[in-house]
């Protein structure tokens, strides 16, 4: 209890540091509106010329949208930075500061820097999201919802972990940064129906790098499309990744040579 | 600011044996090449199931565009944020001792620090092709060699703009919001999100100079710009990156009387 009050008040006055450069928050502020407003455009545009993709409405498209938006930014605002630092940590022979700490190493990696900065593009996704709505005119159950929430859960961690197993890389590989960062390209089809994916990439997505799943998963249940084989498999997907972490993680430290005193 | 090349030729060498150093890691930038245009040839394949004409594209060169646009786009040299950032914790103070102009430091350096990138991308770019052949536009001969000639002459023309914005740092706490932002806005009004003439205001978006970043270089190699006067976009072209040279210039006189050596040296 007196850990969580620590790291709460840790968080606090990050924010309150963070929030001392108005002006940068301001510019965070429009990055959120900018990014949600691009995505309109793009859509509105494919819209003007077609009325569905692969079935997709344009208000289920928003939905997509907003979900693919929020898995990100919660996954950059929070555990992003402090799971891309331990490339460096381990490079630079910094890790012992986290390994001695009662406190597991690798949880404490993941809340080591958190960014505020992506909390202020939030209310921009959620608009888009909340648009997306408006233009179906139906709004799920509240079952369905936490069904959602559920699956958006499981997709965050997948997300989370996929990306940690790539920065664990760094034991063996000495400058590997954008290898992380192709993750971030291979997001990209998450912001995409999942049909439209066809032949060996929609196998590779969906199974080796589950990267189409994470956004479109979710939102079946919201769509009345959900089932529970969906959550079962998405489980399944976490464990395996919970699995490849843990062994690679062991591994990793046992390579791992400190450079510090 | 051009009378000894030498030392920028010599600091372009140190940089390309840097970008040397870390090969395997270069490499992996290859994703940014390949990886969005798959994932836009599976929308877009399916959006042409509906329709076989968008705007005055086909399919196989709305593929094309993406293809290409992102081999441009992506492989552009940037004034990197470290600019920024030598200016908040006073390293900038290195640079102003240095006999060299910093616009031509950060100009040599970042394009040196490119080649072995755009090596690996056209590498990746003709891995697409060969993945969807079928659906890619092969251009003549001059028009693929004036889309990258218009490519590289809009490299610097996006590199000064980024370097002005890097300069920002001189009056503002903290830059990078602003930074992230520009790098977002640069990104759709390149055309590098969907073609600029598909766009509602087209006009407008078409006169700005960041057409010249993407739209206008994969325009050329679409062979769309055949009613175009291409020199006189090329003239253009040198006229905004001229303007935006002195721009920087002038944001750089101003911004060195304010700057105060922060941080420990």
């Amino acid at each position: 209890m007196k850990s969580l009050k620590i790291i709460l008040r840790f968080l606090y006055l990050k924010l309150k540091t963070h929030l001392s450069f108005r002006l940068d928050v301001i510019f965070e502020i429009f990055y959120g509106l900018i990014e949600s407003l691009f995505a309109f455009i793009f859509f509105e545009v494919v819209y003007s010329y077609v009325n569905n993709i692969v079935g997709f409405e344009k208000g289920e498209i928003y939905i997509l949208t907003g979900t693919a938006y929020f898995i990100d930014g919660i996954y950059k605002g929070i555990f992003g930075t402090g799971i891309f630092s331990l490339s460096q940590l381990v490079r630079r022979g910094r890790l012992e500061k986290y390994l001695l700490r009662p406190f597991k190493a690798e949880v404490l990696i993941l809340f080591r820097e958190p960014r505020f900065d992506f909390l202020y593009r939030f209310p921009s996704y959620f608009a888009i999201f909340i648009y997306g709505f408006y233009l179906l005119k139906k709004l799920p159950s509240f079952f369905d919802f936490l069904l959602y929430f559920f699956s958006f859960l499981i997709s965050l961690f997948i997300y989370l972990l996929l990306h940690y197993i790539f920065v664990l890389l760094s034991f063996w590989l000495i400058e590997m940064y954008n290898l992380y960062y192709l993750i971030y390209d291979f997001y990209e089809f998450a912001r995409y129906p999942e049909k439209i994916y066809k032949g060996i990439f929609r196998k590779i997505f969906i199974s080796i790098i589950p990267i189409i799943i994470l956004s479109n998963y979710p939102v079946k249940f919201l769509f009345k499309e959900g089932n529970l084989f969906l959550i079962l498999y998405e489980l399944l997907i976490l464990s395996l990744f919970f699995i490849i972490f843990k062994f690679m993680w062991d591994r990793g430290i046992k390579r791992y040579e400190g450079a510090t005193i | 600011m051009f009378s000894n090349l030498r030392k920028y030729l010599s600091l372009s060498r140190v940089s390309l044996l840097l970008s040397l150093q870390y090969k395997m890691n270069t490499f992996f930038l290859l994703g940014v090449v390949i990886v969005p245009p798959v994932a836009y040839f599976f929308l877009w394949n399916s959006i042409y199931h509906q329709k076989e004409i968008i705007g005055n594209y086909k399919l196989s060169e709305m593929i094309t565009y993406y293809i290409i646009v992102y081999l441009f786009f992506e492989t552009k040299p940037h004034a990197w944020w470290d600019i920024g950032h030598s200016i908040k914790d006073g390293r900038f103070s290195l640079y102003i001792t240095k006999p060299m102009n910093h616009f031509l430091f950060y100009f040599f350096y970042s394009y040196s620090f490119t080649i072995l990138w755009w090596i690996f991308a056209i590498f990746g770019a003709f891995f697409l092709f060969i993945i969807f052949k079928n659906y890619f536009v092969l251009p003549k001969i001059l028009p693929f060699f004036l889309s990258f000639f218009f490519s590289f002459l809009g490299g610097i023309l996006g590199f000064t703009i980024e370097y002005i914005f890097n300069l920002f740092a001189f009056w503002i706490e903290k830059p990078f919001g602003l930074l992230r932002f520009y790098d977002l806005l640069i990104y759709f009004l390149s055309g590098s999100i969907i073609p600029l003439d598909l766009l509602p205001f087209k006009n407008f978006f078409l006169f700005l100079p960041f057409k010249y970043l993407s739209f206008f270089p994969v325009s050329i190699f679409l062979g769309k710009a055949q009613n175009i006067n291409l020199f006189n976009e090329f003239l253009n072209l040198i006229l905004w990156i001229c303007f935006f040279i002195i721009i920087s210039q002038i944001v750089f006189y101003f911004g060195r009387k304010t700057y105060s050596a922060p941080g420990s040296l």
